[in-house]
């Protein structure tokens, strides 16, 4: 066995079988991993309360109330995020997100070009009255490609 | 990717979560490096060398499809 796993292995020990504050050492991994899922179910329940309790509030006809409760929700959140000393998120997590942003935009770049296509075609032909709604799906997605663009060359100069 | 992180974690007896808290990532990590479905990054890699104290060639190894 490496030394590296005994010392690993002392320092679990000594976390275990000594009596001192939990403010004077990090928890066991067993407990370290028990509180990241703590603190991740809290992050996602302060988004779940902001959302659900602005449609309760907008279904109440409170929208102002319900946008506040959003608000505390979001800021709730980001408060946890940031304000924890604990890892929420390794490198598996940012890979996973980094894995699905891009597939995200591979469906975005093929339904603007299809709406594209469905724009330019309407366009030829009097006869069919393209929806208002099409018209700003394409914008929306033109303008996610657009931040996309200008995100991209912030970092790439950036690193 | 091949790799031989679950050997030596039996070997060192020590769990997915007692591994994946030494070298602080969540158990799902170790057990996505395990199963070979994520590949570490280097310093996740130098890291779990560390604990192992072996070095990462023996940790991990490239595989013919790998040069593709």
């Amino acid at each position: 066995m490496g030394r590296g796993v005994e010392t690993y292995k002392r320092s679990e020990r000594k976390a275990r079988f000594t009596t001192v504050s939990m403010s004077d050492h990090e928890p066991t991994g067993a407990g370290r991993l028990a509180k990241i899922r703590r603190y991740r179910r809290l992050m996602y329940a302060c988004i779940a309360v902001g959302v659900v309790g602005f449609i309760a509030a907008v279904e109440l006809d409170y929208p102002l109330v319900g946008l506040v409760v959003y608000w505390a929700g979001i800021l709730a959140f980001f408060a946890v995020w940031k304000g924890t000393s604990v890892t929420l998120y390794d490198e598996r997590d940012i890979d996973l997100e980094r894995r699905a942003s891009l597939l995200t935009l591979q469906i975005a770049g093929v339904v603007g070009v299809l709406a594209m296509t469905v724009l330019v075609v309407a366009g030829q032909v009097p006869s069919l009255a393209v929806p208002e709604r099409v018209v700003g799906g394409f914008l929306a997605i033109s303008g996610l490609f657009l931040v996309y663009g200008v995100v991209y060359t912030v970092v790439r100069h950036r690193r | 990717m091949k790799n031989h992180v679950r050997a030596h974690r039996d070997e060192a007896g020590l769990s997915q979560a007692d591994l994946a808290a030494a070298v602080g990532v969540t158990r799902q990590t170790i057990n996505a490096i395990e199963l070979r479905k994520y590949v570490p990054s280097t310093l996740l890699a130098l890291r779990l060398s560390a604990i192992f104290e072996r070095s990462v060639n023996e940790l991990f190894e490239l595989e013919a499809g790998d040069w593709d």
